[in-house]
């Protein structure tokens, strides 16, 4: 025998094999499912699945992931596994977003200005209105030059509890809501036009959540 | 039963000499659709490298059913391979390489979302000292003057179940190894979250004479440990795998499962 290792660290016979068997996906496959007969001896048929049953030498499929069918014995979870949710313990780890519920509640939709057209989403959270580019906005009006980069222009907040909006001034402009000079912190109400003073832009806040729906409690029926 | 006697044969050991390792392997795919165990060694052949990093065997059953079975046990070697070679030599072993698998565990459910996993059983052995950390119900086996002896606990149900019995003052292992799902993994690599590792935290001393047997649960589970010992007997270690591979391909079982098997021999 002439061993050697390939480069994925499996040992193989060179006077047997030309390339490492192990890697290759060419692996001897052998029918298991159809026991050979010894001089007459009593077969099962080849489709018999009696075995697979009592087949406990394997680790077996867990209950709730899939159909129990596609596993037949092969190593699986325990059952009733979840993958757990991304824990960020200081660590610079990836945001799993699949498994983080979080709806829309409402839009901004820009009516006037370079972004005419354009709708943004707003997320329960503090949604920042600015142009992106060293900083991050959660709404970024990027064609509106006179925009500061730097700064966020206001902030569109969703009061999760009172089930409201909240509309919270930048340090960078002058703002308008509904043609009046906007305060520092208002509510918002459906429909209210947003506008920013050193530019064209105009924002209109399209709610989702208000008097008949949020995401706890649902739609509110009004009719039947 | 064995024969115990010891026998004295390569016994004497000169100061400063080393134990020198063969290796083997095997894998076949039994009758299912894929191959998901993985298996490899690192430094197995060279004499330099084992000197100044030791060797490093690893194996990884993949769960099918989940995402890519193959593809989750390559990539929990490929990255275990990195940790090993970036370990530090004068360091507490045991810590880091079970720090290896963590760190190797948490990359797999990253990169795979929590939808793949593997078995894992890992040895490293350095200056004549083995140090091990197994995940899942892969088997490790020492067989020392003739008798074989299982190093790792499998992470099963039926494990966690009788180790709860236990602490209840009830030490009939029947009721566990007959419940509902007994055999499915309590732990497995890609979960982000292991609990129970069964590693060492201090070397196993390596004798002339040791073999190490590392499998997937398709061996361990199907051939027992006197017909192991027998396949152990033979002349070199990769006449023992193929020996064990021409035994349970002999066996023809239904739904053969994947299985793989390693060994490392020690001597002078």
């Amino acid at each position: 025998m002439a061993m050697t290792q390939c480069k994925n660290g499996h040992y193989y016979d060179t006077d047997t094999h030309a390339s490492c068997p192990y890697c290759s996906s060419r692996q001897p496959i052998i029918d298991f499912s159809t026991p050979d007969g010894f001089g007459g001896a009593t077969q099962a048929p080849a489709d018999w699945g009696g075995s697979r049953a009592r087949d406990d030498s394997h680790t077996q499929a867990p209950a709730g992931w899939g159909s129990a069918d596609s596993y037949g014995g092969r190593t699986m979870p325990p059952s009733g596994w979840k993958p757990p949710e991304a824990q960020d313990e200081g660590k610079t780890m990836p945001i799993m977003n699949q498994d983080v519920f979080d709806p829309d509640v409402g839009w901004l939709v820009c009516i006037a200005g370079p972004d005419r057209g354009r709708s943004f989403s707003l997320k329960a959270k503090g949604n920042t209105i600015g142009r992106s580019g060293s900083h991050r906005f959660d709404i970024s009006l990027d064609k509106d030059r006179n925009l500061s980069r730097e700064a966020a222009v206001a902030t569109v907040s969703y009061d999760a509890k009172r089930n409201s909006f909240v509309f919270i001034c930048g340090e960078s402009s002058i703002l308008y809501v509904n043609g009046q000079v906007a305060e520092s912190r208002m509510a918002l109400h459906p429909f209210d036009a947003i506008e920013i003073g050193n530019s064209d832009t105009m924002l209109l806040f399209v709610p989702l959540c208000g008097e008949r729906f949020d995401w706890s409690a649902g739609l509110k029926k009004e009719w039947g | 039963m064995q024969d115990r006697t010891v026998q004295p044969a390569n016994d004497f050991i000169r100061p400063g000499r080393l134990l020198s390792y063969q290796v083997g392997n095997m894998q076949n795919q039994g009758g299912r659709e894929y191959q998901e165990d993985s298996f490899c060694f690192v430094n197995a052949t060279d004499v330099t490298e084992i000197k100044t990093q030791g060797l490093l065997a690893l194996l990884a059953d993949g769960m099918g059913g989940l995402e890519d079975g193959k593809a989750v046990s390559e990539t929990a070697l490929q990255l275990l391979r990195e940790e090993f070679l970036a370990m530090d030599r004068g360091g507490n072993l045991a810590e880091q390489l079970m720090t290896a698998v963590r760190r190797t565990d948490e990359s797999l459910f990253y990169r795979f979302s929590g939808r793949g996993g593997t078995t894992l059983v890992a040895c490293l052995i350095y200056r004549e000292k083995l140090w091990f950390a197994c995940v899942g119900d892969s088997y490790l086996y020492l067989q020392r003057e003739g008798e074989l002896t299982r190093l790792n606990a499998e992470q099963n149900q039926c494990h966690t179940q009788y180790a709860e019995q236990i602490v209840q003052g009830n030490l009939d292992p029947r009721a566990a190894n007959e419940a509902d799902g007994a055999q499915r993994l309590s732990e497995f690599m890609g979960s982000g979250q292991i609990g129970e590792m069964d590693a060492s935290r201090r070397p196993l001393i390596l004798r002339a004479g040791d073999q190490l047997l590392l499998c997937s649960d398709g061996v361990g589970g199907v051939l027992n440990q006197q017909e192991l010992c027998d396949c152990l007997a033979k002349p070199t270690p990769m006449q023992a795998c193929q020996e064990m591979e021409r035994e349970i391909v002999c066996r023809n079982r239904a739904y053969q499962d994947n299985f793989t098997a390693m060994v490392i021999r020690c001597g002078y």
